[in-house]
């Protein structure tokens, strides 16, 4: 069984929450779902569609071409006209017209909105899934006894025409990634959550402060991005844990702060959500061409870490791993997203657990120096407040106190001293197995490059056709020589990105990493199935 | 209490308006002693001349970027709401670079002290004309004399709900002194602009001597909005002939921003 199902309707008429109660309802019955999320930057109206992929088999990417199309207007109708194959179900709105077609009466608990009790009952009805198996989502929705009432009428008004049996336990939690970066940050300690809305990282702000009383943390909404940072800043220099979130133009005016957490060393850790770009772009569609950008921004020279998760599970430990870097060698930590694995549905079996790592921390014992100059470059910390202790930190360069210098000599040893935290965490994070994701035929010919997000259809495709995938989850500092083992032997290097300019490459070519081959997408939505096989078979083969 | 400084070389020039500024607040922290120990401030600067101050002052600091202070006093008191938190900001810092962070620091009532060290100039980049330079005042990007009426910071700090909005003058040290432990005193935020001569750029010595008189020695009810607002008014930063009020235009109560966030 390997199925796609499409939901298409207006933005409010509830398209998102039918697409994630049925991953809901495939998950319990113990099949793998992987659900993309497509809509246009507006509130009501417009065209809002979700494809849902569902398996007995693990499955991370959707086909273009579905199996289901369920249309719930006119437009979805004509919208997904293309997305059809042979033999592709229609089922529409009872007052549609359409060939072929099943009628159902997608009722709403509104007019015009909240739909999704009527898609719910329709799809589990056409899927031959059992009425129960969708009471427990229906009963949590708002209106309860009226969306039961519509889910009933509409799962009786349909046959149905497939056979989607239980087949096992359920195969985990549906979550998106934008959730597991909010847990991964809690379970490594996280206090503050400071963020000005921008999509697609503002579920984690909504996430957050939703459960703020329960996960224990505080989420703060300042005026923009700046204050955001600059709060974020102050929270760190005094000894509590703060991650921002934002997407590329926000993170552009954090820029001038990430440079000051270098100097000033501050662990803040920053979570960057793509979005297309340039500029505003195309705000709620996918990208990821910030890579660069992340990785350059800031003036001057200081350490950074650049952390890149594929999949919801690496959101999870990358994001606690990068509160505990972040605290460890007292530089900003970049965990760098997108919208495809910020919003997407998956099915994933999550085992959290907290990870606080303590930092190395002042002793007491004679005059506290912010910035004492040691072997590794990692100097104590202490916080204001502290008796004996008369914490500076500065913006400026400085002396080991923290008080302004610009003598020749003390310039470049504090210049040192930073950059042998740089050398000191290049070491650490660069040996970690970790560090890099192997995955596929291990003497496949082709290797497959790939970074975050795209991991999904990428890895998809290798399994299917028998390629290696080797896809770095450190890109700063970059983890060379593991990357160099994994591709070693292979006949043929490919490189798959989204972005227009071939950003990933580039980085890995200041590695001294050349591929014969190149497959980008940059149209804000995300490779599909079949289109990236058919990509790479091409380049591969042609 | 060891001595508040910490020996680095004092850069102002001879009778610079920050050597004012600094021996009142150094006043006023030893005077509150008793009730805050010096381990319990912290005092933050943007970037100018007045930054220095956080070099000079043996007390925990964050020498922050241009325009930045606030938010991250901000972010040091939601952290730890023990702490005493000091901003001293300058008037192109926080009138220019950093306005939003002070106006929205004044809405939510983050409980944070800010002192301008407002001398009308852009004095360490070599006299720029600032927010609140006069007409008159000829930098060198606007050597025909500025093309914009000057802010009144009181005016704006009263509109923006700043529950402790006053006015000092580096000259008068003892008078600020009080002005600032009232200041840090104050559970909520609060506002003291500071007029601050610069000898190389804008020296307005002779102009605050003749012209400043003292709210204390009048009727003013620092309670009423409506008279505090009047107070403000009567000098716009531009006319050298008028009375300028220095003192505390408005004193209430408000609920405390970080309180509201923390839920305490």
């Amino acid at each position: 069984m390997d199925l796609n199902v499409l939901i298409g309707g207006k933005a409010g008429a509830g398209i998102k929450e039918a697409g994630r109660m049925l991953a809901g309802v495939l998950a319990n019955l113990g099949y793998h779902v992987f659900g993309y999320v497509d809509y246009p930057s507006l509130i009501r109206g417009g065209h809002n569609f979700v494809v849902l992929r569902f398996s007995d088999k693990k499955v991370r990417s959707t086909d273009r071409r579905a199996d289901v199309i369920v249309a719930t207007d006119r437009r979805s109708v004509e919208a997904h006209l293309k997305d059809e194959k042979e033999g592709t179900l229609w089922i529409v709105d009872e007052r549609i017209d359409k060939e072929g077609a099943l009628k159902a009466p997608f009722k709403e608990v509104a007019p015009g909105f909240f739909k999704s009790s009527s898609v719910l009952g329709v799809l589990l009805k056409v899927l031959g899934i059992p009425v129960e198996e969708g009471l427990p989502f229906i009963e949590q929705l708002p209106q309860r006894e009226k969306n039961l009432n519509i889910y009933r009428e509409a799962y009786g008004s349909v046959p149905a025409k497939f056979e989607v049996e239980r087949i096992g336990e359920i195969s985990g939690a549906v979550v998106t990634g934008n959730e597991c970066v909010a847990l991964g940050a809690v379970d490594g300690g996280l206090e503050f959550y400071v963020a000005y809305p921008m999509t697609p990282a503002s579920p984690v702000l909504h996430y957050l402060a939703a459960k703020q009383d329960e996960l224990g943390v505080k989420a703060v909404h300042p005026e923009n991005e700046i204050a955001v940072v600059s709060m974020a800043v102050g929270i760190a220099y005094a000894g509590r844990r703060v991650m921002v979130g934002t997407s590329g133009g926000g993170f552009a005016l954090m820029t001038e702060t990430l440079s000051l957490m270098g100097m000033s060393e501050t662990p803040v850790v920053l979570y960057e959500a793509q979005r297309a770009g340039p500029s505003t772009g195309v705000p709620t569609y996918t990208a990821q061409s910030d890579l660069l950008f992340v990785l350059f921004a800031g003036h001057g020279d200081f350490p950074r870490v650049v952390l890149a998760p594929g999949y919801p599970e690496e959101a999870y430990e990358l994001t606690r791993y990068a509160l505990n870097v972040a605290w460890k060698f007292q530089v900003p930590v970049i965990v760098l997203g997108d919208k495809h694995l910020g919003e997407s549905y998956f099915t994933v079996r999550l085992r959290r657990e907290r990870v606080v790592e303590e930092p190395r921390l002042w002793t007491g014992e004679g005059e506290f120096k912010r910035y004492q100059i040691t072997e590794d470059g990692v100097s104590p910390l202490a916080f204001p407040g502290r008796r004996g202790a008369v914490v500076k930190a500065t913006s400026y360069e400085h002396d080991e106190r923290g008080i302004t210098v610009e003598d020749a000599d003390l310039v470049r040893r504090m210049q040192e001293k930073r950059l042998r935290k740089w050398k000191t965490l290049e070491e650490e994070l660069t040996a970690a197995e970790s560090s890099v994701s192997v995955s596929g035929r291990e003497d496949a010919d082709t290797v497959v490059l790939t970074y975050g997000s795209t991991a999904g259809a990428v890895e998809d495709v290798a399994e299917e056709v028998g390629y290696r995938v080797v896809r770095p989850l450190l890109l700063e500092p970059f983890p060379r020589q593991k990357v160099l083992e994994h591709i070693a032997g292979a006949q043929r290097l490919v490189v798959v990105e989204g972005t227009a300019s071939g950003q990933f490459e580039k980085l890995l070519n200041m590695h001294g990493i050349r591929v014969h081959d190149r497959v980008r997408k940059f149209d804000g939505r995300p490779f599909f199935r079949e289109e990236l096989k058919d990509l790479l078979r091409g380049v591969v083969h042609g | 209490m060891g001595s508040l400084y910490t020996g680095a070389e004092i850069t102002w020039c001879r009778l610079c308006g920050n050597f004012g500024i600094m021996s009142a607040f150094a006043w006023a922290v030893e005077e509150l002693a008793e009730r805050i120990p010096p381990e319990r401030f912290v005092i933050l600067s943007g970037i100018g001349c007045h930054g220095k101050i956080v070099d000079y002052l043996k007390l925990n600091s964050f020498y922050a970027l241009h325009g930045r202070a606030l938010p991250t006093a901000t972010g040091i008191k939601l952290a730890n709401p023990d702490l005493q938190v000091i901003c001293f900001v300058g008037d192109g810092d926080v009138y220019a670079e950093g306005l939003s962070h002070l106006i929205f620091a004044a809405k939510r009532n983050s409980d944070v002290t800010v002192l301008v060290h407002d001398n009308r100039s852009y004095s360490l980049t070599t006299g720029q004309f600032t927010p609140t330079s006069p007409v008159t005042f000829r930098g060198k990007s606007t050597p025909k004399g500025s093309p914009e009426d000057p802010m009144n910071p009181i005016a704006l700090m009263l509109s923006a709900g700043a529950t402790f909005v006053a006015r000092g003058y580096a000259g008068y040290t003892d008078h600020l002194k009080e002005l600032i432990k009232r200041a840090i005193l104050h559970r909520g935020f609060s506002f003291v602009n500071v007029l601050q001569p610069c000898v190389v750029f804008y020296n307005t010595y002779d102009l605050y001597n003749r012209l400043t008189y003292r709210l204390e020695d009048t009727d003013h009810d620092p309670g009423s909005y409506e008279e505090a607002y009047r107070r403000a008014l009567e000098w716009d930063y531009n006319r050298e002939d008028v009375k300028i009020p220095i003192g505390v235009f408005y004193e209430v109560e408000k609920p405390v921003y970080e309180e509201r966030i923390l839920g305490c």
